[in-house]
């Protein structure tokens, strides 16, 4: 569990301020314009960012962190496997990586990437593959709680299907929690079981039909 | 077999160049995977400004540094009481690149100048030095071979035990932060590993071979290369070429050995950049 009380979170005026728990099961949205602070919310959940005031307590042992994809411009080469490997060698012992680890790590790359591009640069996969890269090499550190920074950004339609899935899956087959940062209407809200907004300064929760509207609103669709 | 090939002349400068072209690569890819190429710029310049003043300091008989008779011994105390702090100072400027970038440039610049300055003011042991800003390879002793491969070999082999965290923590700290790992003790155990192998190869090759070294063969195996581990074997691979490829030359062309190694590795460069760009289309 994480749980954020009386915080006042941001870098610039209007800071945002909020009480949060995350429990584990929950799928949380967190939706908003840009600029709103929905990604500053979640590095201060994810322990980056320090609180202005209040306090943040964590329960959960290990968290997951899928990064907007930009972090992946890597000044060194780097496939696909080694950058999965490297991020599952975090959750354990530095000197060596355990049989088990590495039978976790081969479940997830063939649950989440194809055969095809596993072995290929990661600067030569698409933005969806990158996306999945990265979502691969969170959960292959086994986290109670997975957080991701719009995670469709610049995704095709049929890797946001493919991500959908695999967080419906981690969240409801093994209890974890996930909180997704995103301001576009995507693929993930039939996995969700709370809805958040954050707009002036202030987290709202909503329902889902009224978090759809204002995202849709957000992007410029009609009302 | 072993006496013969201690009488052969020249095996001390090959075994430092073999050595530095292998060891200081995997150095240089830490810090081109932190994104600080400009710190292996800074530091070899500062470090040879430490020597300087460390030479200053013994001829002013200094308590302490008045034992330091010899030479060799007075720029490896020299190179490592710089070399060092610049690094683990130069950690704590901070993530930002647009900080960072232009402070190590005014360092680089700033230590540049003083070292030339302090050499004309007072010409302490200044043969010597005028050798190693040329690279004295050819000059290498029994003892500075040892104390280089001592130092710079162990700080190597840390690194490489180490390497999987050291990756990850350069690679993507916030991701290493929220994973538990202590991302500021490793980046500065990294440094201080930095710091001391470079202190070491500018007090027994000089500052531009140290840089040469340090940095480019990680920079030309990355447009080479496709993955982590084969970028560490060709940076290795190429150092070691540059390092005795240049070292050749010095003997064919009686050349200095430094400037010739130094050539030949940005030789090297421009030729993988040639063929990366017509790979490229």
């Amino acid at each position: 569990m994480i749980t954020l009380t009386n915080a006042v979170i941001g870098y610039t005026s209007p800071l945002l301020q909020c009480d949060l728990k995350i429990a584990p099961g929950d799928f949380v949205l967190v939706g908003g314009p840009n600029g709103a602070g929905k990604s500053a919310l979640l590095r201060t959940i994810a322990g980056l960012l320090k609180l202005r005031e209040g306090s943040r307590v964590q329960r959960f042992g290990q968290l997951g962190w899928v990064p907007q994809q930009g972090i992946l411009r890597w000044p060194l080469p780097v496939t696909a496997r080694e950058m999965i490997h490297l991020g599952a060698s975090a959750a354990g012992p530095w000197w060596k990586t355990s049989r088990k680890a590495e039978q976790h790590c081969q479940t997830i790359m063939a649950e989440v990437l194809e055969p095809g591009w596993i072995d290929r640069p990661v600067a030569e996969l698409s933005g969806g593959q990158r996306q999945r890269v990265l979502l691969a090499r969170a959960l292959a550190t086994n986290p109670e709680c997975l957080l991701l920074d719009e995670p469709t950004a610049g995704v095709d339609v049929k890797s946001q299907a493919l991500l959908a899935e695999v967080l419906g899956r981690y969240q409801s087959e093994r209890g974890r929690a996930v909180v997704l940062v995103t301001h576009e209407p995507n693929p993930f809200l039939p996995n969700a079981n709370r809805f958040l907004q954050v707009a002036s300064g202030q987290l709202t929760p909503v329902t889902s039909n009224h978090w759809n509207q204002e995202t849709a609103t957000h992007n410029g669709a009609p009302c | 077999m072993l006496e013969a090939l201690l009488d052969f002349p020249f095996w001390r400068p090959i075994c430092a160049a073999l050595s530095l072209g292998l060891l200081l690569p995997i150095f240089g890819r830490n810090l081109v995977l932190g994104r600080c190429v400009l710190l292996g710029l800074a530091a070899p310049q500062i470090t040879m400004l430490g020597i300087v003043v460390a030479f200053n300091l013994a001829a002013m008989q200094w308590i302490g540094l008045q034992i330091f008779q010899d030479e060799g011994k007075l720029a490896i105390l020299g190179g490592l009481a710089a070399g060092i702090p610049t690094l683990l100072l130069a950690g704590r400027l901070g993530a930002s690149q647009l900080l960072v970038e232009p402070v190590l440039l005014c360092v680089y610049l700033g230590a540049g100048s003083a070292t030339n300055l302090l050499l004309a003011a007072g010409p302490v042991g200044e043969p010597y030095l005028r050798d190693l800003l040329q690279g004295r390879l050819l000059l290498v002793s029994e003892g500075a071979l040892l104390a280089l491969l001592t130092f710079v070999g162990a700080g190597a082999g840390i690194c490489l035990f180490f390497q999987r965290r050291l990756l990850l923590v350069l690679s993507d700290p916030e991701y290493a932060q929220i994973t538990g790992i202590k991302v500021a003790r490793w980046k500065q155990a990294q440094l201080l590993l930095g710091g001391m192998a470079t202190g070491m190869a500018v007090a027994v090759a000089g500052p531009t071979v140290t840089f040469a070294l340090l940095v480019l063969p990680a920079l030309t195996s990355a447009m080479l290369t496709k993955s982590l581990n084969a970028h560490l074997y060709v940076s290795c691979l190429l150092g070691a070429v540059g390092a005795l490829g240049g070292f050749a030359l010095s003997l064919w062309r009686d050349w200095p050995s430094g400037d010739c190694v130094t050539g030949s590795v940005c030789v090297i460069y421009a030729a993988a950049l040639s063929y990366a760009r017509r790979k490229e289309g």
